[in-house]
Parts: structure tokens; sequence; C-alpha cells
């Protein structure tokens, strides 16, 4: 566990220098969702574009730096395991997923006094359940080809794929059926129901998180660095 | 060097990369002793040396190594990112190396004239290799492994280099696996040599041994004959003379107007991996 803990802080250290190329796209997926809502006056969609930066921009980035700097070399050099590379790495994507979304989350209510929209937290917290859902099941389908080839290869396939899902979920949130039909549909639904859809959703991410862990392990060791 | 204690031991030892073969190979290192690793560009130095480290995954083979935290690693090319400056990449290894030890690294980037804030990128390739020895040197690792850590440095700063592991060396259990095409930097330092050609050993012993085992020859044409010429390595044949290197046992096989030297291991390398004869 120290291990994967030092290699987040290692990973952590790598972005900080060169933050920038995470900054711009963020402000660019910021401003475009800040007009959306602006004009749709609806401001859930904050929450999703901000956990799309876990997938469109994080991993190309991460893997970018090992590519850029052969840290994968570093890492032997130090005696990091290759397990903990990739134990390190998910943990590291699921980290800036997770704070991506409550930024996303904290934004929202300040988007919606500033626009004059509506804002629940129990939607805002059913968006973000179902954002960190998504975009985690798109980064366990993503990292293990970048733990593979590295990025060169697969670097704008992978960053393409999940920007069309996100792309088109954006162009659905347009619909006002979707827009303001979904905070009536969740008033309306039976906790019940809305309890088993969280289990069966955290459930799916976990499995799919876990045989993605086992597939990167086991394609990352038989790589050649 | 078999009854010699051996911090590496590498056994049958084969990667296939595309065309290109390494081994099977077995590679001795001996525990407080310097082994130089010659051989020239492609011939499979690298790929061994990352094969020992696990960073390529061998085909076939055994390997025995000390635990990673006890090994210094540099190879020819730094290995930190290129905006990192030289402190940020100290604190990476700060973090994960046991036994770090600041002071050290502080003293050993004065001695390179390296700054704590200079960036990566900014060094030349000489100030990168001394980075990357200040960082393998940072913890007193008991076995260094070098990868041409000399090239793209002076010769001012190759004999600072070589001084800076000769006192490295100085520590009781130190060892050190030196990798280089430069081989004048081993003639006064290494006690063994590893000379690999074609992804095979082609010598691995005592320095002193290999300067006995051969001799560097030198004559007229003229003193060429179809039963001495199948014994020179690596035959030059000029306008009127010719060089190249031959066994030490052979040496009765030339007349008394060949001249016959102790060999340095720039020449047995260079005249090893030459054809066996050229005509002119």
């Amino acid at each position: 566990m120290h291990a994967v803990a030092r290699f987040v802080g290692l990973d952590l250290r790598s972005m900080r220098p060169n933050a920038k190329f995470l900054i711009i796209p963020a402000a660019i997926v910021v401003v475009t969702s800040l007009v959306y809502s602006a004009v749709l006056l609806s401001v859930y969609l904050l929450i999703p574009a901000m956990s799309s930066l876990a997938v469109l921009n994080t991993p190309s980035h991460l893997f970018g730096n090992d590519e850029r700097g052969r840290l994968d070399t570093l890492y032997a050099a130090l005696g990091i395991r290759r397990q903990h590379v990739v134990l390190g790495r998910y943990a590291t994507c699921l980290l800036l997923l997770i704070a991506f979304t409550v930024a996303g989350t904290l934004v929202a209510p300040v988007a919606a006094l500033a626009f004059g929209a509506e804002f629940e937290w129990s939607v805002a917290a059913a968006v973000a359940a179902a954002s960190v859902t998504l975009i985690g099941m798109l980064l366990a389908t993503q990292l293990p080809a970048y733990f593979a080839t590295g990025p060169g290869p697969i670097r704008i396939v992978a960053t393409i794929a999940p920007a069309i899902i996100v792309s088109v979920i954006s162009l659905a949130w347009m619909f006002p059926a979707v827009h303001t039909g979904l905070p009536s549909w969740l008033d309306d639904a039976n906790p019940a129901r809305l309890t088993v859809a969280a289990i069966a959703a955290i459930a799916t991410l976990s499995i799919l998180g876990l045989a993605s862990t086992t597939l990167s392990a086991r394609l990352y060791a038989q790589r050649d660095l | 060097m078999n009854t010699t204690e051996h911090v590496v031991e590498a056994a049958g030892l084969v990667k296939h990369r595309g065309d290109f073969t390494l081994g099977p190979l077995d590679l001795r290192v001996p525990r407080g002793f310097v082994t130089g690793m010659v051989g020239a560009n492609g011939s499979g130095k690298t790929t061994t040396l990352r094969t020992l480290l696990g960073l390529v995954r061998a085909d076939a083979g055994r390997i025995a190594m000390p635990p990673i935290s006890e090994v210094g690693v540099v190879f020819d090319q730094p290995f930190v990112l290129p905006y990192w400056r030289v402190r940020d990449a100290a604190a990476a290894y700060a973090a994960s190396r046991p036994g770090w030890d600041q002071d050290w690294f502080d003293q050993l980037c004065r001695r390179f004239r390296l700054g704590a804030n200079e960036r990566v990128n900014k060094l030349s390739r000489g100030q990168g290799n001394k980075l990357m020895i200040g960082l393998a040197m940072g913890n007193h690792p008991d076995l260094l492994i070098l990868d041409e850590p000399t090239s793209g440095l002076d010769p001012a700063a190759r004999a600072d280099l070589v001084d800076l592991l000769r006192e490295h060396m100085r520590r009781q259990e130190a060892s050190l696996l030196f990798s280089t095409h430069i081989t004048s930097d081993l003639e006064q330092f290494a006690d063994y040599l590893v000379f690999v050609d074609g992804g095979q050993v082609v010598y691995s012993g005592a320095v002193d041994e290999l300067i006995e085992e051969f001799a560097y020859i030198q004559g007229a044409l003229t003193d060429l004959t179809a039963e001495n010429t199948p014994l020179i390595r690596g035959l030059r044949r000029g306008q009127h003379n010719f060089d190249g290197i031959i066994r030490t046992a052979d040496t009765a096989g030339f007349g008394p107007g060949v001249q016959i030297e102790t060999p340095t291991i720039d020449r047995v390398v260079v005249h090893h991996v030459r054809p066996r004869d050229e005509e002119p």
C-alpha cells in the first residue's frame, strides 16, 4: 500500500511542473459547460463535464510523461514494482476523477446562483454518482491499452473515443426532456429502486475496475521498457 | 572468476528482439571489483543491462541480482522528466531510495557544477549524464550499473568521473558494472572485462588475462603467409604493411620481422569485431 501511495505521489509530482497542459483543456471544458448552463438554465452538466477531464486529459498526460521522461526506467531504478506502477496509476486516475467531480459539484451551485437556475443537492449527488460511474467505466476500458503499448500508438483513439461519448451526452442534455426531465424523474423515482441502481452501478464499476487492473498488470508485466 | 563471489549472475540469458538475438549468455560480475562491458554499437550491451534490471523481459535464463534499492543505475540518456529541475529529480529519488544522502548528492552536484534549480532539458548531454550519476550514487549503492556514462563527456569530465568512481570503489563491497564503447576509460580502471559481440559474450575474465591472451601484431605484407594469415583476427592490410590481433600462443607462427606488442583493450575490441581477413 505504501509503495502505491509513493507512486501516486510521484505521479502527482510529475504533473505539477507542466500543469498548464491540464489547465488549458480544463478551462475550455469549464467555459463551454458554463455557457451551456447559462443558455439552458440547468447547471448539472458542469458535473459530468468536469469529471470527463479525468478520461479526456489525465491518462494521456500521465502516460505522455512516462514516454517523455523515460519514466518507466525511472520506476524500475527506484525499485517500484510494475504491479505497483499499475495500481498507483489507477489510484491517481481515480483520485483525479473524484477531485474533478467534487470540483464540478461545488462549482454547480455557484453557477446556479449566478444564472438564476434551479439547484438541488440530491440531483447534483445523483449526477455526480452517474458521472463517476460512466467516466470510471471509460477509464477502465482505456487504461489497459495505455499499459499495453504506451501512449504513442493509441493516444488519439483513447482520447477521441471518450470525447465522442461525452459529446453525445452533452448534446442529449440540450433536449428539454432530458435537462428538465431529470430532476422531476429523480423526485418521482422510488428510493428503493434508486438504491438498487446505485448498488448495481458500484458493483459494475468495481468488477470492471478489478478486471481492468488485472489485465493492465498482466500487459505491463509483459512489456519491454 | 569461478572462485569469486559474484554480485550479479546470469545464466542462459536469451532475448529475441526482431532480427537480433542476445545470448544464450552467461554473465558474472565479481563483488568488489570494476567490470567493464565492451562491444561495438548494437552488440547487445544495453539489452544485456536492461534485461538484468528487468526492464526487458528475458525469453529464457536465470538472473540473480541484489535488491534494486542497493543498485544505482545510469543509462546514456536521463530518465527523469525534461521539465523537472535538478531538485525535483532529487526529491523523487529521496522519496523512494532507502538511505538517500542529500548532503552527499548536494556535494556531487557541486562537484559536477549542477545547480538545484537547473531544468533537466537545459542541461547539456554531459551534464545530464552527471545528474543521473549523482542520482544513482545518492544512496551509496553497493552496485552501480552504468551504461555508457561517459558518452557526451569531454576528456576532463571523463577523467573526473573515473576518479569519482574510483573513490566510490574504495568502499568495501562496492561493485561496478560499466558498459562503454570508449574502451580507454577502462584501461587503467577495470579489473574484469566482458566483451560482447553479436549478442554473445566472446570474452569474460580479468583484464590482465585478456591482454596476456592476445597480442597486437604489425609487420610488412611480405611477412604474411598462407599458414599464419588465418591466425590473425581483424587483419587490416595497408599498401605495404598489415596489423591485427593474434592469440599469444600463436606468436611462434610469425617470423622475426613482425612487431608483437601488448594490445590495448581498444585494439582487441576493434580487431575482434572486424572480419577475419580483409582482402586488399
